[in-house]
């Protein structure tokens, strides 16, 4: 198995200290365009599609795998050892927030810091604990998208198949943004958002910087405190940027808190 | 500064149709402008008629409040990041969260309009009602899940019917292979004439037996199975149509079966799968020809066909049992016992089939032909 093909592994930048992206659930590598550019002078970019998002390969896709986000760390570091990496910053997205703490707990000595933007340790609220959604709120998500025939994304695959070394450009002009199999995407959003991430924060001892919006509704500003307080080693910052993902509604903001911390 | 309605009190009616103002606030569509930050500062008449709410209301509220919770997480993961990354989305299916608590399915359409510096000015979206269309997805989902639940069934039908089949013939045989042996035993030992009719009966009886187990299981093979699979190879064709009709020979010592052919070449086919089409157009014609006149075989080769046929004289086969003579359990209606399942001419144009080439009938008064004709094949 090629590692670097399955996860279709991009690597950029002129710096030898590595910063491997791994991007949230809903999308692929892309969202990390506005952010990317302003390390790589410094920096060794490392960008890669989780599989079954982007132009990962699909057929690497087994359920039982990617049933749990450990499934998904497991590729984190295969990607890490493929490239021998160390001291690696890891900036996570979302969900992938948590495959980064799992990945840095199998291998501490291999991760500097872990950047987590908009993470989430549970999404479903527990007694005291907020994650922001009822157990039913987010039954209706995994409903929706059961049913969202989301026509687009249908034919992802023989777009991508057809086209392997298509350039930024036109992929801008044919809607090949964020593409996930729509089987796919329903289990990764049950591992996303049925996953209870909290009891693996606290025994993390990689430094984190946590960066949380102001009204992002997918993971409310009190996830983030109560990250930061599991997290032994922990920085949280508020930004101003609104929504979930502050790295495409604010990059400057984003790019600042970062480089404010490494 | 975005409300830019004329003031109705001065509209003259006639301009109403020229009015691009007019036509957008009463489309039958919703639109809805919002902040680069997804606030709303707009929408027409339809989109407020739908959610139940008032413009007022809805003025700086979050776009994604107003959908139900399943189309704001996908809004906020998916469609959010898609208007930053390429500046639109289409057809998206989405709720709307009505102001009484209940859901519209809609499609939504939207993008991003920059200013002449590339600065996104505003979000404008789309909304078209689609309930009707959701409601026919819906039913083509259930449609497919129930057709998914049918053909798994069907199949594990289908596998026990084959598994019945094969066991089934397997079984039938062995005990038949016991009664074969057992009369060439008494053959040798037999002594008055009645006893030696008596086991060349049952010796007869056994082989049509072997025959009717060897048809039925060909059956079940093409239609409840994978179809017939062929052995090929390069093959002498003379050999097999001599000792086929040998054979048969043997079986109807008082008839005539000639043989006519020049084909020396070796053929490409399955060897047992061609005797056993011959034997069964053979016997056929013995059945059923007149008693009196030869079944003739001859075979040639043509250009890049390999044809064999076999005719006998007799009363013609009627039209219409000539339409229907290679389907399945098809025989005379009026003398049933002689002809066992009526099998034999529908296994032959199987296995005519499965070597690409095809088996004909024609039928007249002065004889009956049945013709096999195949592209000669190589191997690959």
């Amino acid at each position: 198995m090629d590692v670097l093909k399955r996860n279709n592994v991009v690597i950029k930048g002129k710096g030898t200290s590595p910063m491997l992206f791994a991007h949230g659930f809903g999308c692929d590598q892309n969202m990390w365009r506005f952010i990317t550019p302003a390390f790589e002078d410094s920096h060794k970019i490392i960008l890669f599609d989780h599989v079954g998002a982007g132009k990962s390969d699909l057929t690497a896709y087994h359920p039982e795998k990617y049933k749990e986000l450990d499934g998904y760390a497991q590729d984190i570091m295969e990607i890490i050892n493929e490239l021998n990496l160390v001291d690696i910053i890891f900036v996570g997205h979302s969900v992938s927030a948590m495959m980064g703490i799992l990945s840095a707990e199998q291998a501490p000595n291999l991760f500097k810091t872990l950047i987590l933007v908009s993470p989430s340790s549970s999404y479903i609220d527990d007694k005291d604990y907020i994650g922001g959604f009822s157990r039913n709120e987010i039954d209706e998500l995994l409903e929706s998208l059961d049913t969202n025939h989301m026509g687009w994304s249908m034919t992802m695959a023989p777009l991508i198949m057809a086209n392997p070394d298509k350039t930024e450009l036109g992929e801008e002009l044919t809607n090949s943004f964020c593409r996930t199999d729509p089987t796919i995407a329903k289990q990764f959003a049950r591992a996303t958002f049925l996953t209870d991430s909290r009891s693996i924060l606290h025994s993390c001892i990689t430094p984190a910087l946590i960066l949380q919006c102001s009204n992002d509704i997918i993971a409310p500003v009190e996830v983030g405190e109560y990250i930061h307080k599991q997290m032994v080693d922990s920085k949280l910052v508020i930004l101003d940027a609104t929504g979930h993902c502050p790295h495409l509604s604010a990059p400057e903001e984003t790019i600042s808190a970062m480089k404010g911390y490494v | 500064m975005y409300n830019m309605l004329p003031d109705p009190e001065n509209i003259n009616n006639l301009n109403l149709e020229n009015d691009f103002e007019d036509f957008l606030e009463h489309s039958v569509s919703g639109y809805i402008s919002t902040k680069p930050s997804g606030e709303i500062i707009r929408t027409n008449s339809r989109l407020v008629e739908w959610l139940g709410y008032t413009k007022e209301d809805l003025i700086g509220k979050r776009i994604t409040s107003l959908l139900a919770m399943g189309s704001r997480i996908f809004y906020e993961t998916h469609l959010s990041p898609l208007l930053k990354l390429q500046g639109f989305f289409e057809e998206v299916s989405a709720e709307l969260l009505l102001k009484n608590g209940t859901k519209l399915q809609v499609l939504l359409n939207g993008y991003v309009r920059n200013d002449e510096n590339n600065k996104p000015q505003f979000i404008r979206l789309n909304v078209y009602r689609a309930t009707e269309r959701k409601v026919y997805e819906q039913n083509l989902r259930l449609a497919i899940i129930d057709a998914e639940k049918t053909l798994i069934a069907e199949r594990e039908l289908a596998t026990l019917r084959e598994q019945f089949i094969a066991v089934l013939g397997h079984d039938l045989r062995n005990p038949l292979g016991a009664i074969k042996s057992g009369a060439s035993l008494l053959t040798r030992s037999a002594l008055s004439d009645r006893d030696k009719s008596i086991v060349g009966m049952i010796k007869n009886s056994s082989l049509r037996m072997e025959e009717l187990i060897t048809n039925v299981m060909d059956f079940a093979r093409v239609r409840l199975g994978g179809g017939l699979s062929l052995d090929l190879k390069d093959i002498l064709i003379e050999p097999i149509i001599l000792h086929v009709t040998e054979e048969l020979r043997v079986i109807f010592p008082e008839r005539t079966v000639t043989v006519d052919f020049e084909v020396k070449n070796t053929i490409t086919c399955d060897a047992g799968r061609i005797s056993q089409l011959l034997s069964n157009l053979v016997a056929n014609a013995l059945t059923h020809g007149s008693a009196n006149e030869p079944v003739n075989v001859s075979a040639k080769i043509e250009l890049n066909y390999f044809e064999l046929a076999v005719s006998n004289g007799g009363k013609p086969i009627p039209e219409d049992v000539l339409e229907t003579l290679f389907e399945p359990f098809t025989r005379e209606g009026t003398t049933p016992s002689q002809q066992g399942l009526g099998l034999g001419l529908y296994i032959a144009a199987e296995i005519a089939r499965a070597h690409g080439g095809n088996l004909t009938a024609t039928s007249t008064a002065d004889e009956t032909r049945f013709t096999f004709r195949m592209p000669l094949l190589s191997i690959k």
